[in-house]
């Protein structure tokens, strides 16, 4: 019988993390994977006959420092202002305008639900911890604006998201769905 | 994810307590936990923890904090992929073999690669080893051996010889010898001694020694009942040969230990 390496794996893991490792649980996986035989009696061996090495493991090793450097060059982009896209916005399903307006952080932090950070933390493709930080940052005036107004310049007060997303347009019903409390 | 009888995986209760208390503690306090590198330490973290709290934020991974909580982990990993009998001396200095070396970089960048499709969505294979870490690696382990040993042409198996007689003086002197002799398996020294022994076995010899071991007969008047001459497509005289040759084998590599 082939079967994919996988597959293979899992069944393996799975053998492994099983409770206990009596002749009753072989007895199901001899049964089932008649071909894996070999290699669930290797793994008897190593269950009941390996030792514990307690001595100090070493936390910078060449390999444990190599292996950081790997999976960190492949981390994906930090979350940026260039994140908040009309992309982005049609696919959490709100207005291009709200997705903007977080973007210049215009919500309170506080009036953020956790589910609505968190799906849109998910949308952005960025952690919660990530996208609460991003929105907590202090305001920055936008580009340009000084020279455009007839006032001072200053950074208008945030406002809550029901009353953002009521003022971009969305329904009650829209408004309490995304809220999280529909 | 469940097992194959439809039962849930579960996280152990020690480890499932030990994540409610380190919920309460501050940030600070649990990456000053993760640094612990003495597992003897009673604060040292079990890499069952450190798995859950770095999926958990695995989208924060460029944090300095993610980087130590990941070397953390990986030091485990690493630690768990020794295999036994890999590490020797060289005058004072500890070595490791070349084979051992290998299994432990291709455990290293398997679970590497899990991380990072763990990363990309949500990898159930990784919940295994959230289950139960130190078992789980065994299988990876057992995964990268059985790979590298094919790549060295290492498992190539040896011919095994059925008929080969045992004579009766060297039966005589495995006697009534038994490998599993329940005043001395609990003795950590024994029994890695007895693992290594047995390791060392032709595959047919170590399959009846591990079924014998967890219980199986080696023949049966009921059809369907699993034993060894079952499992092993031989009949019980076979299996009762190769056991005694296994044993003699068994006895011999005890000695040396005494």
């Amino acid at each position: 019988m082939t079967r994919q390496a996988n597959d293979v794996e899992n069944i393996l893991a799975a053998f492994t993390v099983e409770p206990n490792h009596d002749k009753a649980t072989l007895d199901r996986y001899l049964s089932a994977y008649p071909d894996l035989r070999t290699a669930l009696l290797d793994l008897i061996l190593d269950l009941e006959f390996d030792g514990v090495d307690n001595s100090p493991l070493d936390l910078e090793s060449p390999l444990v420092a190599a292996s950081w450097d790997r999976y960190s060059r492949t981390t994906k982009q930090p979350l940026t202002s260039k994140s908040f896209t009309k992309e982005a916005a049609k696919a959490f399903g709100v207005k291009t305008t709200v997705i903007m307006q977080l973007r210049d952080r215009a919500v309170s932090v506080a009036s953020i639900p956790g589910r609505f950070m968190a799906r849109l933390a998910e949308v952005l493709g960025a952690g919660v911890d990530e996208l609460t930080s991003y929105l907590s940052e202090p305001r920055a005036l936008a580009a340009g604006a000084s020279y455009k107004a007839d006032g001072k310049p200053s950074v208008a007060p945030q406002m809550e998201l029901s009353d953002l997303l009521a003022q971009c347009g969305h329904s009650p019903e829209e408004i309490a769905q995304l809220m999280g409390e529909a | 994810m469940t097992y194959p009888d439809g039962s849930h995986y579960r996280r152990r209760n020690e480890i499932e307590k030990m994540l409610t208390q380190l919920e309460q503690v501050t940030r600070d306090q649990l990456m000053e936990r993760m640094q612990i590198s003495d597992p003897t330490h009673a604060d040292f973290l079990p890499a069952e923890c450190i798995l859950h709290f770095l999926r958990k934020s695995k989208r924060d991974n460029t944090s300095r904090q993610f980087e130590l909580m990941y070397k953390a982990l990986l030091a485990r990993v690493e630690r768990a992929a020794m295999v036994p009998g890999a590490l020797h001396y060289v005058g004072e200095k500890q070595a490791i073999t070349a084979r051992g070396a290998k299994i432990i970089e291709e455990v290293v960048f398997a679970f590497e690669l899990k991380l990072t499709k763990d990363r990309n969505g949500y990898l159930e294979g990784l919940d295994y080893y959230e289950v139960n870490f130190a078992s789980a690696m065994k299988s990876l382990r057992s995964t990268a051996r059985a790979k590298i040993d094919l790549e060295e042409g290492r498992n190539q198996p040896l011919s095994y010889n059925d008929e080969e007689s045992i004579s009766a003086d060297v039966e005589k002197a495995a006697g009534a010898f038994d490998p599993f002799n329940p005043e001395k398996i609990d003795d950590p020294v024994y029994r890695s001694a007895l693992g290594a022994a047995i390791k060392e076995l032709p595959a047919e010899e170590r399959d009846v020694i591990l079924l014998t071991l967890k219980g199986y007969q080696d023949a049966s008047i009921q059809p369907d009942a699993i034993t060894i001459s079952s499992l092993l497509g031989c009949n019980d005289q076979t299996v009762r040969n190769r056991r005694k040759r296994a044993v003699i084998k068994l006895k011999k590599a005890l000695e040396e230990l005494e």
